[in-house]
């Protein structure tokens, strides 16, 4: 085992309470100090929460802080209007936030990030302005007054008092707990998947969509908590603790923090606690500090200022955290590549497809059918249209005419996450990876597809779904071994060679266990001798029942897996047949050649 | 009646120019100006206090609005996209402007709602409502600016220049269009929008800093709902979600103006993320 896993395994489950305690035990004396500490356990919560769904998940949600603020009112209400006791209304405030997260991933779940960041902050300013005008229920600018402390168990906590920050401190480990167990897990994987490389998440057939709703939930749980909290310390809330204003300094906390670390949200809450109280000095000058941290934060990239941050410490902590070479090649017996019985008899056929792009004609009535066990060659010059097939296949680019049928049933129409569930799947030209996770991680999400563990389990990473996450580490490893990379297997994708990126896309796409597999030109950037261990896999592969097709410009290599080779070119097919006789002939010479020379 | 109508044109020429400055930076880099409601407000508030109710008064607006804007690209946006930092953080830095423009307007005027001189003097008597002539020419000079604008990206080379640029940077440079020219008139006329429709809502209502964030959130709705990506169907989405607006506020309540334009977007993303006006079959952009 490695010192990182090792650190990973025992020392951050007990850092949390540590830190916790000693801060504790060091503030307790004096009043200011638990002030202090309070609001810190406090905005701990709103900050991890944050950084769950922006920062690991990368998903802009603008209406996090209105989110906080229906949390602290419906906690509120709830035990002024009804009575409940604080422990239940809480619950329910949770409930409701994370029900108003779904509320708000329905209709963005396929759009694009920027139509989600204008949905979001559409709800915050609205949120912003029920709080301040629906006085009947929020009490509006006046805001509501004459909280009553939390009880628990008959036991009034103060604010103000040591056993309120036992309580929000409460708060903030399980914030801290859900954080680090999720980020730990598969789920935590297509989180970083669904921030760095949603295309590549979508090919391994897991839904950009679904893993946006769970980062929607759990986020906005954990965002109702906080709003409890807030409320039960400050004992007044009004609108203007969850306005603009609040967002604003939230994102960049989060940003200076650094998004998407476990460290990050704790020294964001730093900066929020220590705006809050820098508050009356700086109240003049307010939108000019946040208006330029905005810009010099956001509109030079996350890797702006707390990148350097990270990338110097990345730097001083590199030498620990990489396998020694070859150390970790012992991949245990190697599986069938494949759990396929090899009697597969369905087809994938493509019937009559057209695409246009504006007066652009991309394929014209193109006909294809891919067999089971066989390798379907395409080739043509640069721009015949091949990748443009691919991604018709795949639900990429929908076709403007004709269709695409698997298995008796309609394959265009879907979406590449539906596609790849159903068992087609692609590789892409450039190699679309995690660039921040290494080889294993990498293929392992590929393995999602194959979890036993239900989204729960696998949220809180309990003991299936950490040996779903075990055992497609296993595999993933036995895939790369099988591929000839194993030597890069705990290394970060972004720095690896090309070749070894392309080989582990492909291992990737196998992990899904696939029926047809379409590969865009998978021996561009390869060396001969990793073109030749993918040449082997190939044909080892079709003995399975997998159907390919293969894209390439290397002739030789397409005549030497394929059993079969359409020619296209203009966006039509001009020959096809068997490789020897194909590549025969005059016109496929000229279209792809460049005349008779 | 007529009054809704008349209320109902004059915030749509305010809303629908927002729109069609964002629209015209959307398809030239894919931002979305969030900063749009404050370059517009202060816009006004200058307008308002320093010379309002002159013609000479609304160029120079515009014409400092122009500029303000197309600082703020070179100050929030052009770097980032150089590093290629993604949409949505480039339009909150934009936001960053915003909030840096509010600060100085602070600075510079006292933080109240201010009204400018009406452009027009007068009133008018349609069917036996008497109305301000002014909102009537506010809604001309929108128009005509809007359409100004369209004539200007079909028919022009700069703006064919423009439309290469929006629809491949690289290319278009290749092809010998001067990207970053292209750039500054982008935002040069996506700037100077935003400066009328300060002058025009500072006429025809008041404006202050905190008017800003509902302009923008406006200009957006409107965007989106008439689909982002054209300027005509941008100034429909005005139409429509300034028409909703006055009804909500006329019969049913001058409170929740925003949230029920809110409620209009949401309906919109749900049903047609495309816009409402848009071709079904060039959802593309989703």
């Amino acid at each position: 085992m490695t010192n990182a896993s090792l650190v990973r395994r025992w020392a951050a489950p007990v850092a949390g309470p540590l830190l916790l305690l000693v801060v504790g035990l060091v503030a307790r004396t004096d009043p200011f100090w638990i002030y202090l500490v309070t609001s810190a356990a406090v905005a701990y919560v709103l900050t991890a929460s944050f950084n769950l769904i922006y920062g690991y998940a990368g998903i802009f949600s603008l209406a996090h802080v209105a989110l906080y603020g229906i949390g602290a009112y419906v906690a509120v209400l709830l035990e002024m209007r009804a009575g409940l006791p604080f422990l239940l209304a809480t619950a329910i405030a949770m409930v409701v936030t994370a029900l108003f997260g779904v509320l708000l991933w329905w209709p963005t779940r396929h759009l694009k990030e920027l139509f989600l960041a204008i949905a979001t902050l559409g709800f915050a300013v609205t949120a912003d302005e029920l709080f301040l005008k629906w006085t009947s229920l929020t009490g509006g600018g006046t805001g509501l007054l004459g909280i009553q402390p939390a009880e628990l168990f008959g036991h009034q906590v103060l604010s103000g008092d040591m056993s309120y920050y036992w309580l929000a401190g409460a708060g903030a480990l399980l914030a801290w707990e859900v954080s680090r167990r999720l980020t730990a897990s598969g789920m935590g994987r297509k989180f970083l998947a669904l921030r760095d490389a949603p295309v590549a998440l979508a090919a391994t057939g897991v839904s950009p969509g679904r893993v946006r709703l769970v980062a929607f939930t759990v986020s906005g749980a954990l965002a109702g908590l906080a709003g409890s909290l807030f409320a039960h310390q400050a004992l007044f809330i009004s609108n203007e603790s969850f306005g603009l204003d609040r967002l604003i300094l939230l994102i960049l906390a989060t940003l200076i923090g650094g998004a998407g670390t476990s460290l990050g949200p704790l020294l964001g809450v730093a900066v929020l606690v220590g705006v809050d109280e820098a508050g009356a000095a700086i109240q003049n000058y307010r939108e000019l500090i946040f208006g330029v941290a905005i810009i010099l934060l956001l509109g030079y990239g996350r890797d702006g200022v707390s990148g350097l941050f990270a990338s110097a410490l990345a730097r001083v902590r590199r030498p620990a955290t990489v396998a020694p070479a070859g150390a970790s090649v012992d991949a245990g017996p190697l599986p069938p590549l494949v759990p396929r019985d090899g009697t597969d008899t369905s087809l994938l056929t493509v019937a009559d497809v057209s695409v246009t792009f504006g007066g652009v004609t991309a394929l014209q009535h193109v006909d294809l059918v891919l067999r089971p066990g066989h390798v379907l060659g395409l080739v043509g010059p640069n721009g015949a249209g091949k990748t443009t097939l691919v991604n018709v296949v795949t639900g990429h680019v929908p076709p403007t005419s004709g269709r695409v049928e698997f298995d008796g049933r309609r394959l265009d129409g879907s979406r590449p996450d539906e596609t790849a569930r159903r068992g087609v799947v692609r590789t892409f030209q450039t190699p679309r990876l995690v660039p921040s996770l290494s080889l294993v991680e990498n293929v392992a999400v590929g393995f999602a597809a194959h979890a036993t563990a239900t989204v729960v389990e696998e949220v809180l990473d309990l003991p299936r779904a950490r040996r779903d996450c075990a055992e497609h580490r296993r595999a993933a490893r036995a895939l790369l071994h099988r591929l000839g990379i194993a030597q890069y297997a705990d290394k970060a994708v972004g720095s690896q060679p090309y070749g070894v990126q392309r080989l582990a896309e492909i291992a990737r796409a196998l992990a899904t266990s696939p029926r047809f597999l379409l590969l865009d030109e998978p021996g561009a950037g390869l060396t001969d001798g990793e073109r030749e261990v993918l040449t082997s896999i190939v044909r080892e592969l079709t003995e399975t029942g997998i159907g390919f097709l293969l894209i390439d410009h290397n002739v030789s290599f397409v005549a030497a897996v394929s059993d079969e080779i359409v020619v296209l070119d203009g966006g039509k097919v001009i020959g096809s047949g068997s490789p020897d006789e194909v590549l025969k002939r005059a016109e496929v010479v000229e279209a792809y050649l460049g005349g008779a020379a | 009646m007529i009054q809704l109508l008349v209320t109902t044109l004059s915030n749509a020429a305010v809303y629908a120019l927002i729109a069609v400055s964002l629209n015209v930076v959307h398809r030239s880099s894919g931002v979305l100006n969030f900063g749009a409601g404050h370059l517009a407000a202060v816009a006004g508030i200058f307008y308002a206090n320093e010379i309002s109710g002159s013609a000479l008064g609304v160029v120079v607006t515009m014409v400092l609005a122009a500029v303000v804007s197309l600082v703020a690209y070179v100050v929030s946006v052009r770097g980032g996209e150089r590093l290629g930092v993604g949409a949505v953080p480039l339009s909150l830095s934009l936001l960053g402007v915003g909030l840096v423009l509010q600060f100085v307007a602070g600075e510079l005027w006292p933080k109240q709602a201010f009204t400018a001189k009406p452009l027009v003097g007068g009133t008018l008597d349609i069917a036996g409502t008497t109305f301000a002539t002014q909102r009537l020419v506010a809604v001309g000079v929108a128009a005509v600016f809007i359409l100004a604008v369209v004539l200007f990206v079909e028919r022009t080379m700069v703006g064919h220049a423009m439309e290469a640029t929006a629809a491949d940077v690289e290319l278009a440079g290749l092809y010998g269009v001067r990207t970053g020219s292209v750039a500054a008139a982008t935002w040069l006329i996506a700037g100077a929008a935003l400066g009328l429709a300060g002058v025009l809502q500072s006429s025809l209502a008041a404006v202050s800093t905190s008017s800003a964030i509902p302009l923008v959130i406006l200009g957006i709705v409107a965007a989106v709902v008439g689909g982002l990506g054209s300027f005509s169907k941008a100034a429909a989405g005005a139409l429509l979600a300034s028409l909703l607006q006055a009804a909500f506020v006329e019969y049913v309540s001058p409170r929740y103006s925003i949230s029920l334009v809110f409620v209009l977007l949401f309906a919109v993303l749900v049903l047609r993320p495309a816009g409402l006006f848009a071709n079904a079959r060039k959802a593309e952009r989703v």
